[in-house]
């Protein structure tokens, strides 16, 4: 079991590790990313590192976006757009040019990089460009974790929701669930974002109780803390699997600890098995070992009989059939 | 009362107001109406002095306007406007009093005029019927991404706020679940668990939304509270706390 200072998420978030040009956070609706998105992206400020945030619904937090190091490419749809309607394209999404995004995202890493050790594109969130297309989507992806790798501690980092966005992105008429499959494959490493109380549910040994578990319940979208499960894939080409938690802490970084599963793995021990109904009660319900040992030799009448031959007697009306009866059978 | 003091009081939002530049989600089923809410956050914020547009995909705005006088709150004397989403048309033969003061035709229309009026709070009522006459949820989300940037542009020089309710079901769970990702606060409203009962009408849960975690003043927690719809008021209560069990 990891120790928390072993944690690989650790590393990555604290530009350690550099193999991870792209790094792809999946959430959903019962538990934000976002937070640790925003600690990742203060985590690389405190590096020394130039942030390209690119924004395509909201913007970053304030203390993040005052940052000199920040430059926004702000792709939000702007008050003029919407008042002629040509923020949308008639289907729904959002009008954005790809190519002037790509560009201007380009040129802004260009200048960074002439002047900083390495920079962080945040890209908030992946939503948008994917019901545009899925297809442009990791087209750009791909070009911009080219440029990444290129420099050592330089990353990409992009957020999407795993629960909705398969219905929403653009798939080009395909109903297989693509989008967490292909940004897998494109991505370095990928971290999906849990409550902390679904641990309990990805133990052996634990069962439901039947009940169907509610749409929203106390303890969604704590901005604080979760559980994260990280997919790591080396340029070696083997893949790292790691379970941990993370709690944003009062500086707003991420602080990762290693999860202990071993207390939840066993939970119908004696140790936390409730207690013994034969505890109080007037009578014995236990063997002694002697009325084991009789009960053990007692013979039982028809056990030879039962393991035996069966012999039968024809009678004379019966028809004896040399055939094999499994004959038809085609085995 | 309009305002509910002990559903303020528990989520510690003394004026009844969330903050500015926020957008609410309400989500209700069949058996526990999100709507009760929409008199609480209309009358909040007159008593803040400040104007409420209220579009609705459900119902007229007599409607309204007969719950809210049932309520204690004098529309009349408040600045507060109605959109009328219902049915498109030319409703300018109505009386005043009740007449719509704006019609959704054309999206961009609304847009335009929304962005002409005061810092005002937002309440968009039953946005899932878009879903039912067959917006596709990307238009859906255009619509109420929208209206949020409009709100948050106009937060910039007063307050605003954005209250969206929507009816959860299998068929709008998936526009729930985009919607939650671009609030800052998601209040959840269903019936209870072990059936009816005649001192509890349903069950609140309040959490944050995915946005909660970029404001800067973070006082709210999250609550499970049972309540009961009278006449005049809903009161909220903690579990096991309804004046029937007292």
């Amino acid at each position: 079991m990891a120790t928390a200072a072993g944690l690989s998420i650790k590393r990555i978030a604290a530009h350690q590790q550099h193999s991870v040009p792209l790094l792809v956070l999946s959430e959903t609706a019962q538990q934000t990313a976002l937070p640790l998105m925003e600690a990742m992206v203060r985590e690389g400020l405190g590096h020394g590192l130039g942030i390209v945030a690119v924004c395509l619904e909201q913007l970053l937090s304030r203390d993040i976006m005052c940052q000199p190091e920040v430059t926004l490419v702000d792709c939000r749809p702007t008050m003029a757009q919407i008042g002629n309607g040509s923020a949308f394209l008639p289907n729904g999404t959002r009008r954005i040019d790809l190519a002037r995004l790509d560009s201007d995202v380009c040129s802004q890493i260009e200048r960074i990089s002439a002047v900083s050790g390495g920079f962080v594109v945040v890209i908030d969130d992946l939503e948008p460009l994917l019901s545009i297309s899925l297809v442009d989507t990791l087209a750009l992806l791909r070009k911009f974790r080219s440029v990444a790798k290129q420099c050592q501690s330089s990353r990409i980092l992009a957020r999407y929701s795993r629960d909705t966005a398969d219905r929403r992105a653009d798939k080009g008429g395909s109903h297989l669930p693509l989008v967490p499959n292909v940004l897998q494959s494109i991505a370095d490493a990928v971290v999906d974002v849990y409550r902390m109380d679904v641990l309990g549910s990805w133990m052996p040994g634990w069962y439901s109780n039947g009940e169907a578990q509610p749409f929203v319940s106390l303890g969604d979208n704590d901005e604080r803390r979760g559980l994260l499960r990280l997919e790591h894939r080396r340029q070696s080409g083997k893949v790292g699997y790691e379970l941990a938690a993370f709690e944003i802490n009062e500086q707003q970084k991420p602080v990762f600890s290693a999860v202990k599963a071993v207390a939840t793995v066993e939970p119908l021990s004696a140790a936390t098995a409730g207690p013994d109904p034969r505890q109080h009660l007037p009578f014995n319900l236990d063997l002694t070992d002697k009325q084991r040992q009789d009960r053990a030799d007692v013979e039982l009448p028809y056990l030879e009989a039962q393991a035996g031959e069966i012999h039968y007697q024809m009678a004379e009306e019966d028809d004896w059939d040399e055939d094999d009866p499994d004959d038809d059978l085609e085995i | 009362m309009a305002t509910y003091k002990s559903l303020s009081a528990s989520l510690n939002w003394p004026s009844g107001q969330p903050p500015s530049s926020t957008t609410t989600l309400i989500t209700g089923t069949l058996s526990a109406e999100g709507s009760i809410l929409i008199p609480h956050f209309t009358n909040s914020t007159f008593e803040a002095q400040t104007p409420v547009i209220l579009l609705s995909f459900r119902h007229t705005y007599n409607h309204y306007m007969h719950i809210m006088r049932k309520m204690g709150v004098h529309t009349n004397r408040h600045d507060l406007k109605f959109v009328n989403g219902l049915a498109r048309g030319d409703f300018s033969q109505l009386p005043q009093a009740t007449r719509p003061h704006f019609t959704l035709n054309e999206w961009p229309e609304f847009f335009q005029w929304l962005s002409e009026q005061p810092p005002s709070t937002v309440i968009l009522d039953g946005v899932c019927s878009l879903l039912d006459v067959g917006y596709s949820e990307n238009i859906v989300m255009q619509f109420i991404g929208s209206c949020q940037r409009i709100v948050e542009e106009k937060a910039q020089s007063g307050y605003a706020a954005l209250v969206v309710n929507v009816l959860l079901d299998e068929f709008s769970e998936s526009l729930v679940r985009s919607v939650v990702r671009r609030a800052h606060f998601l209040f959840s409203f269903e019936g209870l668990a072990s059936g009816a009962s005649s001192g509890v009408s349903g069950q609140l849960t309040v959490v944050p939304g995915h946005l909660f975690c970029q404001l800067q003043q973070r006082t709210f927690s999250p609550a499970l509270l049972h309540y009961q719809v009278s006449d005049a008021t809903v009161q909220f209560f903690s579990p096991g706390q309804s004046s029937t069990v007292l």
